[in-house]
């Protein structure tokens, strides 16, 4: 499991990344690599959300396009986004999003968000409000955790 | 110590490719029988396993693998009979060793205890097996009741092998679901869908097996591994289908054939099919697996094979074979069942590997198996004003003789052409050909009950069609009928295949070599009535008229 405890500052740093205008975050400490423009091999029959498969440090890995994920329409262009590398179960997968903007130092505890929409039910462990962007804490093992059972 | 783990390492590679031989063998012996010599490689397997145990110092799964070895030396001698209970037993001990290898592979040790573990620990290879130390405890909670004859189809040449990941074992045993149950529930499936659509009962069940699969798929797919091998090397040759690389198994390749204006093809109820040297074999498209649109470039024939079924698989480009480091499949394209496993290419390009049972399920028992299904049942009756009815193939079968039906097919009817050395082409209908093979003229014999030819180990009796006589010198063409293996029509030449709109009688009585003369292709040809070649309803009629 990722180490996700907070720092000496009582904060936990977390990456900030954009899919289109709306800002996420996920810890940094599940953040195995950041990939820019990686190479990826369309999937045949694989479920909408995964993009394909790219090798990420010499581990194969399937790449979960964010996007769809949330309902957005698919990054036209892969060879422009950015891959997130994060672990699994056991298991390298990629998270393709649009581009990392910072990192932000964020505390344990935060205000939670409640959606009915299926799309976001259980994958956000938080909000947090950075100048005029609302920015969602993603619960990255919920996310793939759904995306196995689909 | 290193040296003993290169060892073990070996030990699991090697058992595990013999215990998945050994799984695929029985499973292949519930639909052909196997006979001495299958039982003699199912023992010496099991012999291997049991000593390299005893070196290994395995006692646990040498004693499993002995009691087997037993079992299968019996076998082998005819001193006993491969009962269902026996095949079970079989497979439950399969089950046991599997589960031992895995836990010696994650802990470097046998499961504490003595003789074969218990069932709850072992992932069943179906349910209510004995093996053949001891018999297995009642069944997970989890999975369903066995009494239900549709939930006990024998194991699919697609299961594979399924050993639990370190993170099922710490799953609690009620929950446990293996890959085996699910194949099994999914095999059960797929033959419920041939079954009659009009029967309620079967649409019941069906109905109950859909929801039993997706629910144990949940269970599944999270906590379970599809191998336990991997990484393991293997080669593969790698074919691309739309500019996407795929790699397949080369020990499952039988052939590589260009595609070229020598090979026919035919589109059946069934599916596609082609003729490579003589024979039909089902075909299916490498873009149409992948959901790609489909491509008229595929100009390659992989002929391949997984337990005596054959498939050929038409690709775009054929590359390079290539020894690869093989990984499991990730869990998130594990819902689609193409693949078997995934790799790394040399150039560092991701690779996966296709699943050639997963494709060869789809066509096996086809055309023969199909055929001989409805050839066991006996003719449906016909409503008195039935409009139109299938091709003549079930009435082609062995089945009580009924009075001619003016019923007739306006379908489009796939016909073998050939002559006969007449001036007037034949013409045969497709359904009812299981296999035409090319021999030299000179290999034919006479006895007394006739010619005689033996071909691909058997005898066949060569029929010469009224008005035509046997070639003496250069080739012939024997057209095999799938109810009638051991005779033969003696054919000249073969000139394809053609699709013809044609309203042909459904039933016609044996004496009537001849259905309809006909233009097709432009010549008057004579389409034969199959009935009238085979033995058993030209006696079956004989008698009863």
């Amino acid at each position: 499991m990722a180490n996700t405890a907070p720092s000496l500052l009582g904060t936990i740093p977390h990456v900030l990344f954009r899919l289109g205008k709306q800002a996420f975050a996920m810890p940094l400490a599940q953040v195995k690599d950041v990939a820019r423009s990686p190479h990826i091999t369309a999937v045949p029959n694989a479920t909408p959300m995964v993009r394909g498969v790219t090798v990420l440090r010499d581990q194969l890995a399937p790449v979960l396009d964010m996007r769809v994920r949330f309902g957005l329409p698919a990054s036209m262009d892969a060879s422009r986004a950015t891959v997130l590398a994060v672990d699994h179960e056991g298991e390298r997968v990629g998270l393709l999003i649009d581009r990392v903007e910072d990192v932000l130092m964020l505390p344990p505890s935060l205000p939670s968000a409640h959606s009915k929409d299926p799309l976001w039910q259980g994958v956000v462990a938080g909000v947090v409000q950075r100048e005029a962007d609302t920015v969602l804490v993603l619960d990255v093992a919920a996310i793939l955790d759904g995306a196995l059972r689909r | 110590m290193r040296r003993m783990d290169d060892l073990i390492g070996e030990f699991i590679t090697e058992t595990s490719e013999s215990l998945a031989t050994l799984e695929q063998t029985l499973a292949g012996h519930a639909r052909r029988p196997m006979g001495r010599d299958g039982w003699a490689m199912a023992y010496r397997l099991m012999h291997t396993i049991k000593g390299t145990c005893g070196f290994l110092q395995l006692p646990r799964m040498e004693a499993v693998a002995s009691a087997s070895q037993e079992m299968l030396a019996s076998l082998r001698d005819g001193s006993m009979t491969p009962t269902d209970g026996e095949l079970r037993a079989l497979r439950a001990a399969l089950a046991q060793i599997r589960y031992m290898m895995d836990y010696v592979g994650t802990h470097g040790r046998e499961p504490a205890g003595d003789g074969p573990p218990p069932a709850g620990e072992v992932p069943s290879a179906e349910p209510h097996a004995a093996s053949p130390m001891a018999p297995l405890e009642e069944k997970p909670a989890a999975v369903i009741d066995a009494d239900d004859p549709f939930l006990l189809p024998p194991v699919p040449p697609a299961a594979q092998p399924v050993v639990h990941s370190p993170q099922l074992d710490a799953t609690p045993p009620q929950e446990r679901v293996s890959h085996a149950t699910l194949a099994s529930l999914l095999h059960a499936r797929n033959q419920l869908k041939h079954a009659r659509q009009s029967d309620a009962s079967v649409h019941g069940a069906q109905r109950v097996l859909d929801m039993l699969v997706e629910d144990l798929k949940e269970k599944l797919l999270p906590r379970t591994a599809p191998a336990t091998a991997y990484p393991k090397v293997a080669k593969v040759l790698l074919v691309e289908s739309h500019g996407m690389r795929f790699a397949l198994p080369q020990s499952l390749i039988r052939e590589v054939v260009r595609i070229g204006s020598s090979q026919r093809h035919a589109q059946l109820d069934e599916g596609a099919m082609i003729s490579l040297r003589g024979a039909w074999l089902p075909r299916v498209s490498l873009a149409q697996q992948l959901r790609q649109p489909s491509s008229a470039q595929e100009a390659y024939a992989l002929v391949l094979e997984l337990q005596h079924e054959r498939l050929v698989l038409c690709v775009e480009q054929v590359g390079t074979l290539e020894e690869l480091m093989l990984q499991p499949v990730p869990s998130l394209l594990r819902a689609s069942e193409i693949y078997a496993a995934a790799s790394i290419l040399g150039d560092g390009s991701p690779c996966l590997v296709l699943d050639c049972a997963a494709l060869l399920s789809q066509r096996v028992r086809f055309p023969s198996t199909k055929a001989k299904q409805r050839a066991m049942q006996p003719p449906a009756p016909l409503p008195e004003a039935a409009p139109s009815v299938s091709v003549p193939a079930a009435p082609i079968a062995a089945a009580p003789p009924v009075p001619p039906t003016p019923v007739v097919s306006v379908q489009p009817v796939p016909m073998l052409m050939f002559g006969d050395g007449t001036s007037t082409p034949k013409a045969i209908v497709l359904t009812a050909v299981g296999r035409v093979e090319q021999v030299p003229a000179s290999d034919v014999t006479r006895d007394a009950e006739g010619y005689a030819v033996r071909c691909r180990g058997e005898l066949l009796r060569p029929q010469v069609l009224p008005g035509s006589a046997m070639p003496v010198q250069g080739e012939l063409h024997l057209i095999t009928l799938i109810d009638a293996p051991h005779m033969a029509l003696v054919a000249h030449r073969v000139n394809g295949i053609l699709d013809v709109e044609i309203a042909l009688p459904e039933m016609a009585p044996a004496d009537q070599p001849i259905l309809l003369r006909t233009a097709m292709n432009g010549a008057i040809t004579e389409i034969l009535n199959p009935r009238a070649y085979l033995p058993a309803v030209q006696s079956a009629e004989v008698a009863h008229g």
